[in-house]
């Protein structure tokens, strides 16, 4: 034992200021061999982040870890339950995999070579490069894709006081733009984040590809089981027996791609037959006169050639859908974007509720209320981008403030609000006007954007790319900076405005410190802003202040929100009582539901829908449809190992007959390939009759390519990679993704995984 | 007595997993081993496929094949029906793993076996099992059998039909499967 | 200060992530002096420090400990190196052990603080006030660390600075600790 002292030589280098000396030993995760629910546990209120359904739950903290989430108890959405993905959101607060520190670029864009730089470096980097750009091109240069808990930092507050209108969100144009387009031009309202289905009171469901069961969006779930227990019947429309469909009366297989003809034929029965509500037709809505002349030829053989279902089974069904109104209702699916007609898909679903009598009554549509809240008292910004959102800004003329462009997708479509997809290639040719530089938040490019190829084109030819992110998914790798996000159990979030029967403002607070160097939006926004010299919109000098000041401008403090968790506020759901108050919900043009759309007809669009036929699949082709897991969240939970595990693998849904022609079965591995070359897997066989002859199926957000995410790399097949085409709806902006094709190639090899459980607890990489 | 049991709607669960991934949280259940797995059964039925989610997990027999098979006594069935185990007298021999004919048990990497436990630390506190509790579509129920008034029992008698796994091996579990999608029974079952 | 010290201070120095310090260490040669004083107090022999670019230092030290296409090598935490999870019980002995004879973790250090240049530290702390608990620390927690490692950071190392550094570690712990080859 060579202990002896002597002098060495002392190193600068060696003090890291990570360990002190104490007299006294403190305790600081210390593991007891006993559970944690016998240690002492706090409990606090917070909002989930794991999808956008922003479920309110309880954070357990013990030995100041997270140990458990659950379902806030005395929440009226969430009701003290919890979908897979909010009771497993702790997995991605200890994966090891998250990014850690901000990142420079120091190799070539996909390559992944970094170094380590410091919050000061990096954000001097980005602000310095931003202010050139906008120096040479103006500030719409800078592009903000966003999506999370976060965005609201960067989509709604950075990007306008910085004064760039081309923000995007997949949630709009790859999402829900086409509903809510339809929604706002037929009833003058938004459907909004959480569609205002009154399921509980609903005696007739009809569905159209929902696959509600998959998506676990907590409230509608638990509102959908307690629809069905209380006898209410279910017909679905889906070329899929989705979980939903298994639980269905009636299961309609429906021909892809035919879901209009369906729908106008039913409008024609319930006409025809005079089963609609005449009386609330004639009081709420114009345009009947003309709709019924315009569903004259739309019978039940006319649907029934094109949409493969029986003409009896169709006019079963609309009679059915008479019979139980007003308490019949078709609910609006999310992820509208289909075929690129997908905004007259949804006025069709929108007239035929109308025409049942149920928007604004007990069993169909409630009349959703935003909460009462007040904006951060700042300046104004100089323009408010029309980044759209689940419930806004896809209606209305944009105003273009002066000495601003307008934003880069302007022309391409009807809506006001962007679409992403559409933003791409500005930055490949230049027009309208380049788009030089990029800043993503949460947005996994490779999952949420069509074509693929493209965006990495794009990407190669930004000048500035900056990604923010927990994880170090695959498009993190072209970025010049990378930022790590906190997460959603490490951070404060802006307030949360749920509108809802009776609306409810939410919070979301920090339950942990951020490990490793990882930092709010906020914070990133606030430091961004100050270097880019726009420090007079941001006069707060922290997130509590800046919530504190929104809550007390409506009588509330923040410390109450902390014990609380969320304000619920009176909201005015039904029809009678906006009547009883003089007050008209519909603000549409004329004041009524327009089942005839005036404006549509003067910009040049079908006022009424109409069927047009879509593309069949090439011989040998099926059409690659697809869908979700009820344990994954898009594309950010398959690396979580406890959600992992229940759900490794996608796996590509086929028709017995179909899988004995090209000689495949259950377990065997394939690969797809779609008509431009993309092959995508291997990925794993299912056959099944649980599907039609003519499409594949596949749950979206596997087929990892990251090569830091040890756990999600390489296990099953991405759908967005095979889906290089898409349908641009003219309308809304949307991007029908459903006219992609692929092939199924036998005879790929088994990948070779470790078992999860030893991924997640392994000693090598 | 109390006599706790629970009951899973099948006609309601849509396999979602809620369950189980709370289960491995609440009870630090390690990756690779778990308590409660759902299990996904497709059928020809009278008219189109039929889809069966069934969350599968110990049973708290009546009469558990893995008590008896115990040789240290680690594992016990409690008055009010759990059967349960204490890691520090199992030496990990295995028996009751292939003595239980459900595969509910589990060799855990702490070097004990671990199972279910119907949440025995949270019904101290008054609580449902975790499982229970987050259940979006309400499909379980639990509670006391013995009592007449209680949600189990109006569960049960307001069902089309209640089944359990493997009736015909007399262990008499206590997880009842209510409303089974197939007229005859579960699915899968040999 | 003592050897255990001494090696604590160069494991610290080493691993962490190479900032102005460590440019500054490096230009004044200090490292390779100082591994060269351990060297003769072990009975060892100093490797040749290979010296690249200080912006190829940095480059290398993300793609081997940070964040790398193809997964991180050489996760830097030793308690993952033991039980291969974050937070595991390796963790938590280690943890235990040093907060028991009062050396803490700072809240204001961005890692966690198993990564092996904060133990690094953690053992130039313990060696001047406990040598006893320094040696166990360097035995039970250190030396599985860069047993592991060293080699692998031959295979991943481009520069080949860590991977010297690492071997020459190994070597010095294991006379300290065991007096032998």
């Amino acid at each position: 034992m060579k202990l002896k002292r002597r002098t060495f030589i002392q190193l600068a280098a060696a003090t890291l200021g990570a360990f002190g000396l104490r007299a006294e030993a403190k305790p600081f995760f210390l593991e007891r061999r006993r559970p944690w629910y016998r240690g002492e546990v706090t409990t606090l209120p917070s909002t989930c982040d794991q999808c956008f359904w922003k479920c309110s739950i309880l954070v357990r903290v013990e030995g100041g870890r997270v140990r458990k989430l659950e379902g806030h108890p005395e929440n009226p959405r969430t009701r003290g339950r919890l979908c897979p993905r909010g009771q497993g959101g702790l997995g991605q607060l200890y994966d090891p995999d998250r990014l850690k520190y901000p990142l420079l670029r120091t190799g070539e864009r996909g390559e992944g070579k970094f170094k380590k730089a410091s919050w000061e470096e990096a954000l001097d980097f980005i602000a310095e490069r931003m202010l050139a750009l906008k120096e040479r091109y103006g500030p719409e240069t800078i592009a903000f894709f966003t999506h999370g808990g976060g965005e609201s930092w960067f989509s709604e507050y950075l990007a306008a006081a910085w004064g760039s209108p081309n923000v995007a969100k997949p949630a709009v144009s790859v999402c829900v733009a086409p509903r809510e387009t339809a929604s706002q031009w037929t009833f003058g309202r938004p459907v909004g984040g959480h569609a205002p289905v009154d399921w509980t009171n609903a005696r007739y469901i009809v569905l159209i590809g929902h696959h509600i069961g998959e998506d676990t969006h907590n409230t509608q779930l638990q509102d959908f089981a307690q629809a069905l227990r209380r006898g209410a019947k279910l017909v679905v429309v889906d070329p899929r027996l989705s979980t939903a469909a298994a639980k269905a009366h009636r299961w309609l297989a429906i021909k892809p791609g035919t879901d209009l003809a369906l729908l106008l034929a039913w409008i024609h029965v319930l006409i025809k037959e005079d089963l609609y509500d005449a009386d609330y037709v004639a009081r709420y809505t114009t345009g009947f006169e003309a709709l019924r002349a315009h569903v004259e030829p739309f019978t039940p053989e006319w649907a029934a050639e094109i949409t493969e279902i029986p003409a009896d089974t169709i006019r079963q069904v609309a009679r059915e859908l008479g019979a139980h109104r007003p308490r019949a209702v078709l609910p609006p699916s999310r992820h509208t974007v289909w075929y690129g007609d997908d905004t007259q898909r949804m006025r069709a679903l929108f007239i035929l509720n109308a025409l049942l009598g149920n928007y604004g009554r007990e069993g169909g549509f409630y009349l959703a209320k935003a909460p009462y809240l007040e904006k951060y008292p700042h300046p104004p910004f100089p323009l408010e981008p029309a980044a759209g959102g689940c419930g806004g800004a896809s209606a209305g003329k944009e105003e273009v403030p002066e000495g601003f462009r307008p934003r880069a997708d302007k022309g391409k479509f009807f809506a006001k609000s962007t679409a992403i997809q559409e933003l791409i290639e500005p930055m490949l040719t230049g027009e309208p006007y380049p788009i030089k530089g990029l800043f993503a938040y949460g947005t996994n490019l490779f999952a949420a954007i069509p074509n693929v190829p493209r965006t990495k084109k794009a990407l190669e030819a930004l000048e500035l790319f900056v990604a923010v992110d927990v994880l170090p998914q695959e498009y993190t790798l072209w970025a010049d900076v990378v930022l790590p996000d906190a997460t959603y159990l490490e951070r404060y979030d802006d307030l949360i405005a749920i509108a809802y029967k009776d609306p409810l403002i939410q919070l979301r607070q920090p339950a942990v410190e951020p490990l490793w160097e990882a930092r709010p939006a906020w914070w990133i926004a606030r430091e961004l802003g100050i270097r880019l010299g726009l420090s007079r919109f941001f006069p707060w000098k922290d997130v509590e202040e800046y919530l504190e000041a929104r809550l007390s401008a409506i009588g509330q403090s923040l410390e109450a929100l902390k014990e609380k968790g969320f304000i619920q506020q009176r909201g005015r759901p039904w029809l009678s009582s906006w009547e009883r108050w003089r007050q008209n919900p519909f603000k549409t043009p004329s004041g009524k539901i327009e089942l005839y759309s005036e404006t549509f007809a003067e910009a040049g669009l079908d006022p009424l829908p109409r069927y047009t036929p879509h593309p069949e699949p090439p011989p040998g082709h099926y059409r690659l449809l697809y869908g979700r897991s009820p344990v994954h969240s898009f594309s950010k939970t398959q690396n979580n190992w406890i959600l992992l595990e229940m759900d490794p693998e996608n796996e590509v849904w086929i028709h017995p007959d179909e899988a004995e022609r090209l000689g495949v079965e259950t377990g065997q591995y394939v690969w797809l390939e779609n008509p431009d070359g993309v092959r995508e897997g291997p990925v794993r066989v299912w056959v099944t009759r649980r599907i039609r002859r003519d499409c594949v199926y596949l749950v979206h957000g596997f087929g990892h390519r990251a090569p830091g995410l040890r756990l999600a790399r390489g296990r099953g097949a991405s759908d967005t990679a095979l889906q290089t085409r898409y349908d641009l709806d003219p309308i809304s902006g949307g991007a029908g993704l459903r006219n992609n094709f692929v092939r199924l190639v036998p005879g790929a090899p088994r990948p070779q995984h470790p078992p999860i459980g030893r991924l997640a607890r392994e000693r090598r990489l | 007595m109390a006599r706790y049991a629970m009951a899973i709607d099948l006609e309601a669960c849509v396999g979602c997993a809620a369950c189980a991934v709370a289960c491995v949280t609440e009870n630090q259940v390690p990756p690779g081993v778990t308590r409660l797995w759902i299990r996904e059964i497709e059928e020809e039925g009278p008219s189109r496929p039929q889809v069966e989610f069934r969350p599968e997990q110990c049973y708290h027999c009546e009469n558990p094949p893995c008590v008896p098979v115990c040789p240290t006594g680690a594992t016990y069935q409690r008055q009010d029906g759990l059967v349960l185990l204490n890691p520090t007298k199992c030496i990990a021999c295995g028996a009751c793993v292939v003595a239980c004919p459900y595969d509910s048990r589990f060799l855990h990497p702490d070097g004990h076996v671990d199972k279910c436990t119907f949440c025995a630390h949270r019904l101290e506190a008054g609580r449902d099992p975790a499982c229970v509790e987050t259940c979006p579509t309400g499909a379980r129920v639990f509670g006391d059998l013995e009592d007449e008034e209680g949600r189990l029992r109006a569960a049960l008698a307001s069902a089309r039909r209640v089944d359990v796994r493997k009736p015909h091996l007399g262990t008499e579990p206590r997880l009842f499967y209510l409303n089974a999608p197939r007229a005859t029974g579960l699915g899968g079952e040999e | 200060m003592n050897a255990l010290a001494a090696l604590g201070s160069l494991i610290a120095a080493g691993f962490a992530p190479p900032g102005p310090a460590l440019a500054e260490d490096l230009a004044q040669g200090r490292i390779a002096a100082l591994m060269a004083e351990v060297a003769e107090e072990e009975g060892l022999s100093a490797p040749e420090l290979a010296l690249p670019p200080f912006p190829q230092l940095e480059t290398a030290y993300v793609g081997l400990f940070v964040n790398h296409p193809g997964g991180v090598p050489v996760p830097p935490y030793v308690g993952y190196a033991e039980d291969g999870r974050l937070f595991g019980p390796a963790f938590d002995r280690l943890l235990g052990f040093l907060e028991a004879r009062g050396v803490v973790p700072k809240p204001t250090f961005s890692d966690l603080p198993d990564h092996v240049a904060a133990v690094g530290e953690a053992l130039a702390l313990l060696a001047e006030r406990d040598p006893e608990a320094a040696q166990r620390l360097a035995r039970e927690h250190l030396l599985p660390w860069f047993r592991r490692y060293a080699d692998r950071l031959q295979a991943s190392d481009p520069t080949g600075f860590y991977a010297a550094l690492a071997g020459f570690v190994r070597a010095a712990l294991i006379r300290e600790v065991d007096g032998e080859a």
